[in-house]
């Protein structure tokens, strides 16, 4: 009845207009993501005939890109750009709704937020921060990361130094390896020296740009750590409430746009740019092997079940997000995979 | 009058304490490094919660030094002009100094900044990252007490500014 | 019509800054009043998670650690003991001691990217022999304070993978082509401080020729050996942990910081009061950087809250220029904004905007990623917001002043401009290196 009310209603003030500042956790001018906001912020103004305008802010012009979530719970900004395993510290049980290794792809991940119903268990997990949000993005399956040392069993883990922050992170340290935290920037370099034994970032096209290919010997895949992060929109629900119904609705259409934009721009810049890799750089491009995948599902597996375990609130989240993994995995064997393996491979 | 330098000695007095004492972290961040370096080196070992550390205690050290910072008048000024003044001058510009710049942002920062800590702290945040250190609102606190002392201590200048404008036999001494 | 509050806000504090209230404090205090006027208070949450996010920047962390190794460096004497005997060895040869204090400079500046550290360090262990040797301050000073600022250009440099991210240009690409310049650069600084010596040999003296002569009597072997061992060890164990992938270049640092403690204990100078002074005088420094940051992140947010940025945006995006006039618009707005606004912030607010038309015009983005580093280098120096400055007065002793410190970085923005013109005419310095590593 609130939406039949609201659609009833007989007046919207044309004449107010909104300006909106938008912070993400991006570099300004990142490629993709960083982009696409600013396109977003175009649609949204276009769409609303000029009513809603939206500024985009990159990582560290307004605020640190990990303060993101604090400037847009507080109000001061109203509406952000990120991924929810920024938040691990503030809310773990996020994290299900952008990657957990082992989890699910792109594709998997769309199904499972918006049409299985479980956005709403995401805005639970925000109401408390007045955090209103919505998928917007999606990089695809990522790279498992470049190594200067060869991985064929197990025990080439063992020792393992590695950038790659997070629940991967946890996984490669459980499988007796490392998990060094530093700079971003130094992470080049780092790998260069020796400091660390591998880095893992995001895709062919991202890792090109930082030039990876030239300090590392392997490029390892699949992304097992990260198999189609989601990235986020958040919106202050005080901000939003304030909008005429209309404009709620193109910020929402603004999100789902670029949640279809991104995920086109990754598959073709990466596939572009990991052709580059092969034909120009000539990057060693290997398969993880599968007793290591295995090993590290095992791992991850024990990890997430625990995390679950101790915690009701990540595991009412473990629990909609492993059902509904058990449930299309059937469907994606018979779809997806037998379209890449059988018809795709011929 | 006497009140007045009371206070501000025991505001100096405090400063040079906390100071003095948060001085150690800069030694102690020193061996973290090296520890967290060998550790990875020779025993291919790292922790999140060293790392951690190291900019925890980094951080510490500057908010904590501030007020310890200016009661060693160890804050940069462009003394153009301010060099060639007479005490009572510059006592002049550091009690305007105080009410103008440094008592509107020491407000600022303290308000807003207890904000962040609570909202930190009802939450109970965490590090992001697995196996770093717990307790985020801990090191946020370091914000609004390090601008508290920043405060106290710009209070203090300003006292002893005043005393200087005041005090008639000083200003004869200078002249 | 914000826009114009925020050079109004800028005016005043060019002002106030000269009144003589520490700079932090003045940056920070008028960027809160204006903010107040203009914005609610909420507006200010944003300042606090920008303090936190220089709390958590695991990059300036190398400054504290830079900051104890100099300082220890200095109450040991090592560094002393080692510039003078360079100089020495240089023996007449006028401005032997600047000389050395570039040389170190560029060494430093290949292990780390960080202006502030290169410079508080090179400010504590060579201002006070420099003078006390009958350097001109203005020389003096002006060869620390751009000597410190190698670092950018030289890689390892923040500045250069900042703007790798912006220009969406790969890193690698970026450091290697900076190499050469960056290296160029120290050969420019070095051939003016040496004909600098040779017009005004008593602004840049070599050594008296009586220690010379006790130098040379008393065997010059062993005196070198024993003033460069100890600091050669340090050097190597700072330079070798990065070089040979032990320690990240942040790391390194605190490397170096105990190498120097170790250095201070052989050499029988170390006791528990140096200590303590080490790690007060640690705190004062590292402090007065980053409240001079927190400063300077207030008045950044407020300046771009006011939509001051739109201003150079402006000017940029409606010229309708050739690439030349282009190209020569955009560097004099970054070196204009290199006066108020430090390298980030410029980075953050010019560079994504001309990114896409440098792009669109087909120019080498790699090629514009080199220029505008050797333009931001700049922005160290040039007063009055010159953090280099800012960073050299803090250590330097108490009779030195801003307007010597305004003297003397004088020609090395010169030289820098020259270069900038250099490069810009023979595009070949940046891209020798790339071109041959590629075959
Ligand atoms: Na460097
Ligand atoms: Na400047």
């Amino acid at each position: 009845t609130e939406e039949k009310k609201q659609l009833e209603t007989p007046y919207i003030n044309f004449n107010k207009l909104f300006e909106w500042k938008m912070v993400t956790t991006w570099p300004p001018n990142f490629p993709v993501v960083g982009e696409g906001c600013v396109m977003m912020a175009k649609w949204v103004e276009t769409m609303s005939g000029g009513r809603l305008k939206i500024k985009v802010y990159g990582g560290g012009e307004l605020v640190p890109s990990l303060e993101v979530f604090d400037a847009v719970s507080s109000g001061a900004v109203e509406i952000g750009h990120g991924a929810s395993y920024y938040w691990a510290g503030k809310v773990p049980a996020a994290q299900f709704f952008a990657a957990v290794p082992f989890g699910m792809n792109a594709q998997q991940m769309n199904a499972w937020i918006i049409s299985s119903g479980s956005i709403a268990l995401w805005e639970e997990l925000y109401e408390p921060f007045r955090l209103l949000p919505m998928i917007a993005g999606n990089t695809g399956v990522q790279m498992a990361g470049w190594f200067n040392r060869e991985l064929n069993t197990m025990d080439d883990l063992k020792g393992l130094k590695m950038r790659i922050p997070g629940l991967g992170g946890k996984v490669l340290s459980e499988a007796g390896g490392t998990s060094v935290l530093q700079a971003g920037g130094e992470i080049y370099t780092n790998l260069e020296r020796g400091v660390i034994d591998a880095a893992e970032w995001i895709g062919p096209y991202h890792d090109y740009l930082m030039g990876f290919q030239r300090v590392a010997k392997h490029y390892y895949y699949p992304g097992w750590h990260e198999p189609g992060s989601v990235l986020e929109q958040m919106v202050n629900k005080d901000k939003f409430e304030a909008l005429p119904t209309d404009l709620k609705e193109i910020v929402r259409a603004g999100a789902s746009k670029l949640n279809e934009w991104m995920l086109a721009e990754f598959d073709a810049k990466n596939s572009l740019y990991l052709k580059k890799l092969r034909e120009e750089e000539g990057t060693d491009i290997r398969k993880l092997p599968d007793v290591i995948l295995r090993e590290l599902k095992k791992i991850s597996d024990v990890m997430l079940g625990d995390m679950a375990q101790g915690d009701p609130i990540i595991k009412k989240v473990y629990d909609s997000f492993t059902a509904f993994r058990d449930q299309i995995k059937p469907w994606s064997d018979i779809s997806e995979r037998a379209f890449y393996n059988d018809v795709l491979g011929q | 009058m006497h009140l007045l330098t009371t206070i501000s000695e025991k505001i100096d007095a405090l400063n040079e304490y906390s100071g003095r004492l948060i001085s150690w972290l800069a030694g102690i961040m020193v061996l973290v490094f090296c520890f967290d370096v060998a550790m990875r080196y020779i025993f291919n070992v790292s922790f999140a919660s060293v790392f951690e550390l190291e900019w925890h205690f980094f951080a510490a050290i500057f908010l904590i030094g501030a007020g310890y910072t200016l009661k060693h008048d160890k804050h940069v000024r462009v003394d153009v002009f301010y060099g060639e003044m007479s005490a009572k001058k510059q006592a002049y510009v550091n009690l305007g100094g105080v009410l103008l710049f440094l008592l509107p942002i020491c407000v600022v920062i303290i308000k807003t900044s207890l904000l962040f800590v609570y909202n930190s702290w009802i939450i109970r945040e965490n590090s992001p990252d697995p196996g770093g250190l717990p307790a985020r609102y801990i090191i946020k606190a370091f914000i609004p007490i390090g601008f508290s002392l920043l405060l106290l201590q710009g209070i203090s200048l300003a006292l002893k500014s005043l005393a200087t404008i005041l005090n008639r036999v000083n200003i004869k001494e200078h002249e | 019509m914000n826009e114009v509050w925020a050079l109004v806000l800028f005016g005043l504090i060019f002002i106030f800054i000269l009144w003589g209230f520490p700079v932090a404090f003045t940056l920070g205090g008028l960027s809160v009043i204006f903010g107040l006027i203009f914005f609610d208070a909420d507006f200010f949450y944003l300042v606090a998670l920008r303090i936190y996010g220089t709390m958590n920047n695991f990059v300036l962390i190398a400054v504290p650690l830079f900051v104890f190794m100099g300082i220890m460096l200095e109450k040991s004497g090592l560094a002393e003991s080692l510039l003078e005997t360079m100089a020495l060895i240089f023996g007449k040869f006028k401005g032997g001691l600047a000389v050395a204090v570039v040389l170190v400079g560029a060494m430093l500046a290949a292990s780390t990217g960080i202006v502030g550290a290169t410079v508080i360090t090179m400010g504590l262990i060579s201002l006070p022999t420099m003078l006390k040797r009958g350097f001109s301050p203005e020389l003096a000073t002006g060869t620390i304070a751009s000597a410190g600022t190698l670092g950018q250009i030289i890689p390892p440099s923040v500045v250069l993978v900042l703007l790798g991210s912006v220009l969406n240009v790969s890193v690698g690409d970026l450091f290697t082509a900076a190499v050469v310049p960056g290296v160029a650069l120290v050969f420019c600084y070095l051939a003016f401080i040496v004909g600098y010596a040779i017009v005004k040999p008593n602004k840049a003296p070599g050594m008296p020729e009586e220690e010379i002569r006790a130098f040379r009597e008393r065997g010059i072997t062993g005196q070198v050996i024993k003033a460069f061992v100890l600091p050669l060890l340090l050097i190597v164990a700072v330079l070798g942990s990065i070089f040979a992938g032990i320690a990240s270049p942040t790391e390194a640092a605190g490397v170096g910081a105990l190498g120097a403690t170790l250095l201070t204990i052989m050499s029988g100078k170390f006791n528990l009061d140096v200590l303590k002074g080490v790690m007060r005088e640690t705190t004062h420094l590292t402090t007065m950087v980053f409240t001079i940051l927190i400063g300077a992140t207030a008045f950044s947010l407020v300046f771009r809250a006011l939509g001051g940025d739109r201003f150079l945006i402006q000017l940029i995006e409606n010229s309708d220029l050739s690439v030349n006039a282009f190209l020569f618009v955009v560097m004099l707005a970054v070196f204009v904004a290199g006066f108020f606004i430090d390298f980030i912030e410029i980075i953050f607010i010019i560079v994504p905007v001309v990114a896409p038309i440098f792009a669109k015009l087909g120019v080498d983005l790699v090629w514009v990623g080199i220029l505008l580093a050797l333009n931001l280098q700049t922005s160290f120096l040039t007063p009055p917001f010159g953090f280099s400055l800012f960073y050299l007065k803090g250590v330097a002793p108490k009779h030195i002043t801003t307007g010597q410190l305004y003297r003397g970085i004088v020609p090395f923005v010169l030289i820098q401009l020259a270069f900038l013109l250099l490069v810009v005419l023979f595009p070949e310095i940046i891209s020798f290196l790339p071109n041959l590593l590629k075959k």
